[in-house]
């Protein structure tokens, strides 16, 4: 992975050892494309940074024209934001996520970590160490229970939630500042999930297949959506869990996130296709701003791969079957999505058997098989599961 | 397919930002990008995604004028969009960091090398009993700026022939003429016979010009070589379900934002398959060199409106390509055509248009013996409506069944060789050339 900068074009780096080339670009700082490729033997650093610059002609071009139309607000944001980063167990990729956020953290900004009953009580001195950040401790388990805790203990305008497997980008509050400037009714905004690394197979395969990518295209979904049948359902359009920021207020009003969702195994995923859902449904402004950037660090082994696009099926059905049961006007197109996306997937195990398709058949299957748990139930089984350990701790 | 009545709206991006409303009433909205008077691109939008806010119609922008900027400003980093014509887009290069600094500034406007040639051009309008729809064609005709030499009207075999003079009598400077043999191709001839400029322009009775229309067709046309231009056709309106799928499901006359080049190169790579000579442009929005005419010809009358029903304009194409000449399409001149507002009417014209292509597919073969006419005749037209027929069946979109029926009726209908062996054929019978 190289970063280059167009302004100020830098001599191509040394390139040994290694089979391809993941390159960010950036115009004065801000991320304007992303662009991958394999390197052929022989071929001279150069003329594979070339060949993969030219495919993004289109997207920094795009930009250039958005910039000249709409100039860009200088104002500095008036609202208080607060970065919620919820973790479990992983201290290492805490501390890198925690030392980003310091290093381009704004006045305007503060960041609190929700330690998701962590059996190491280590989150709690790596908080301590970075300074300027607040701790609390969820012992419910559960990604949404985190989130929702969050959203209790903050006071600011805006909550900006990140995972803790990813970094942000030194332009990452600057990009939701803009947002804001941009659409000063905006309930929610998502951002743009680049890789962080792309070392193993199992991270080039996430990232050929789309990855979390939403394209360089700023967007506003509003209550309509040109040529798109089922919309606003299929809620992955909108963004990714591991990269969005809310209204406070808004999401409060909307009841916070499901807790019967992201309850990690065995529902893991669906509450942030679940929240941006219920935002859209609600009539309210969803931003996707691309110049809010973090770079995710995919799954390096295939294993663990194949386990996330089992919990990528079995979250989007889950969030399908709990929108099927609580939103009675959308069930035809929700119906439609569901054909829609097991046609698509089938053919695309197809296509997979027959050695053609980008995609290896064990993950096509473990997604269709998530797909399948979370249409038959498992939003109900989870539901029971939620209840019933409350009732446990309350008693 | 998008709902109707559909808003035509039109942006000009050099203006300050605005945000966007839809007019009450209208479902959906195609927005058309300009800059200035060059048109960039355009976007379709439903209802329920009003009103925008200036950020949003500048994200729209962005994305839909891009392909076309694109090529216009940094042509060695674009593919052009239609495939097989002359434009170079093999090698596609980095694209200039220069030019993602205010690249809309950099756009070329239509020269004003042509402003000069426009003194020396004569424009022909045929019209048929229309005279509502000829009253607002002539209108802007005459805002055209800077003018023409003439602007000649050929009233079609006028039942009374009143109405339509009538109508002319309104504007001053414009001359009249009856003709009384019925056919398209045989009114544009009657009126090419009139014409005495150097370069002759062709629209309809139910297009209306842009001001710069002309300007923009001479740009491309005064340089050497070129024997014809082309310019876009955007609707003027879409109210109706039989507007809509004629702008969207048949393609409408929009060539795209992109100029293009179709020249030997176009003529030689299609050649085996049947040159798609219909993609250069539409009888719209046309003008040509007055010299080509004496080289390869004028209007076939065995083929247009009123005879075989089209495709007059794309089989003199043909020749001139056959003869060396060079076609550009330019899609600064710009002409808003009204299309047919009723599904009868629509279904009519689809007859009549695969009518008048399969007649000219086979006019173009016995004129130059190239076998891929007969291909398309006999092998590509039959497995494409074949084709789409089963998939509008499967799909059980009806509406796309009974458009591919008229197709499919027109093409039997163009086999009839009464369009073969009628009436006399203008132009000299040419060799294949080598």
């Amino acid at each position: 992975m190289i970063d280059i900068e167009l302004t100020a074009p830098a001599p191509v780096p040394e390139l040994n050892d290694v089979a391809g080339l993941g390159v960010i670009v950036r115009r004065c700082g801000i991320v304007q494309a992303f662009a991958m490729g394999p390197i052929s033997p022989g071929e001279s650093p150069a003329v594979v940074l070339d060949r993969l610059l030219v495919g993004t002609s289109e997207t920094l071009l795009a930009a250039a024209v958005r910039r000249q139309l709409l100039p860009a607000c200088q104002a500095l944001p008036q609202r208080t934001l607060t970065v919620v980063i919820c973790t479990k167990d992983r201290p290492d990729l805490l501390k890198r996520c925690l030392d980003a956020v310091a290093a381009v953290r704004p006045k305007w900004a503060e960041v609190l970590v929700v330690d998701n009953a962590s059996r190491m009580p280590a989150p709690c001195d790596i908080v301590a160490a970075c300074g300027n950040a607040r701790y609390v401790f969820e012992a419910r388990l559960g990604l949404d229970i985190a989130r929702n805790r969050a959203l209790a203990e903050t006071s600011s305008d805006w909550i900006a939630y990140i995972d803790d497997d990813v970094v942000v980008d030194r332009g990452y509050f600057d990009g939701l500042a803009t947002a804001w400037a941009e659409n000063p009714d905006a309930t929610a905004v998502t951002g743009l999930v680049l890789p962080l690394e792309l070392e193993t197979e199992a991270q080039i395969i996430f990232e050929r297949n789309g990855g979390f990518g939403r394209g360089f295209a700023p967007r506003r979904y509003g209550s309509a959506l040109t040529g798109n049948a089922f919309y606003p359902c299929g809620s992955g359009i909108f963004g990714a869990g591991c990269n969005m920021a809310f209204n406070r207020a808004s999401l409060l009003a909307l009841g916070g996130f499901d807790e019967a969702l992201d309850t990690g195994a065995p529902l893991p995923g669906g509450g942030d296709l679940d929240i941006f859902y219920r935002v859209v449904r609600a009539s309210l402004p969803l931003i996707y701003e691309p110049r809010l950037v973090v770079f995710h660090q995919h799954r390096k082994e295939l294993e663990k791969l194949r386990r996330q696009y089992w919990s990528w099926g079995l979250g989007f059905m889950a969030s399908v079957a709990k929108s099927y049961r609580t939103d009675r006007e959308m069930r035809k197109r929700l119906r439609g999505l569901v054909y829609w996306w097991f046609r698509y997937q089938f053919r695309n195990l197809a296509k997979a058997s027959l050695g053609r398709g980008q995609m290896p058949w064990r993950f096509v299957t473990a997604e269709i098989v998530g797909g399948l748990q979370g249409l038959f139930g498992e939003y109900g089984r989870s539901r029971r599961r939620v209840a019933m350990n409350l009732k446990e701790s309350s008693i | 397919m998008i709902a109707a009545p559909c808003q035509v709206m039109h942006v000009d991006l050099f203006e300050p930002l605005r945000g966007l409303e839809i007019a009450p009433g209208y479902r959906s909205a195609l927005v058309i990008f300009w800059w200035r008077e060059r048109p960039l691109g355009r976007s379709q939008l439903v209802a329920g995604e009003f009103p925008l806010s200036p950020s949003t119609v500048a994200s729209l922008a962005a994305h839909a004028i891009t392909p076309a900027l694109g090529v216009l400003i940094a042509p060695r980093s674009f593919v052009a969009m239609l495939p097989d014509c002359d434009n170079d887009t093999a090698n596609l290069r980095v694209i200039d960091p220069a030019c993602l600094d205010r690249p809309l500034m950099r756009i070329a406007l239509a020269g004003e090398a042509a402003t000069g040639a426009c003194a020396r051009t004569s424009v022909v309008i045929c019209t048929r009993e229309r005279p509502e729809l000829l009253q607002e064609c002539l209108a802007a005709l005459v805002r055209l700026a800077p003018a023409p030499l003439e602007i000649i009207v050929v009233d079609n075999a006028p039942p009374d022939g009143i109405s339509s003079l009538q109508v002319v009598e309104k504007f001053r400077g414009i001359s009249y003429v009856r003709h009384p043999v019925g056919g398209l191709s045989s009114a544009r001839n009657a009126g090419l016979k009139l014409a005495r400029g150097d370069y002759v322009a062709f629209t309809d009775d139910d297009a209306v010009a842009h001001p710069r229309w002309l300007l923009s067709l001479l740009t491309g046309l005064t340089e050497k070589g070129v024997g014809c231009v082309t310019g876009l056709v955007l609707p003027h309106e879409l109210e109706t379900h039989a507007q809509i799928a004629f702008e969207f499901m048949l393609g409408g006359f929009s060539a795209g934002f992109v100029p293009l080049v179709f020249g030997q190169k176009f003529f030689a790579r299609t050649r085996p398959f049947g040159v798609p000579v219909w993609r250069i442009g539409a009888g719209a929005s046309m003008a040509f060199r007055r010299e080509v005419f004496a080289g390869v010809g004028m209007f076939d009358e065995r083929l247009g409106a009123g005879a075989s029903g089209c495709s007059e304009d794309s089989e003199l194409w043909y020749r001139m390509l056959a003869a060396g000449w060079e076609c550009r399409y330019e899609p600064s001149a710009v002409v808003f055509h009204h299309h047919r507002s009723s599904w009868n009417g629509l279904e009519r014209q689809i007859v009549a248009y695969m009518r008048g292509h399969v007649a000219a597919l086979l006019v173009q073969f016995v004129r130059t013996r190239d076998l891929g006419n007969l291909r398309r005749t006999f092998v590509t037209l039959p497995h494409v409506y074949f084709t789409g027929v089963i998939k509008a069946l499967l799909a059980r979109n009806w509406r796309q069944l009974r458009i591919d029926v008229c197709a499919i009726r027109g093409c039997f209908g163009g086999l009839r060789p009464r369009y073969l062996f009628r009436g006399r054929s203008c132009a000299p019978r040419q060799a294949a050339p080598v």
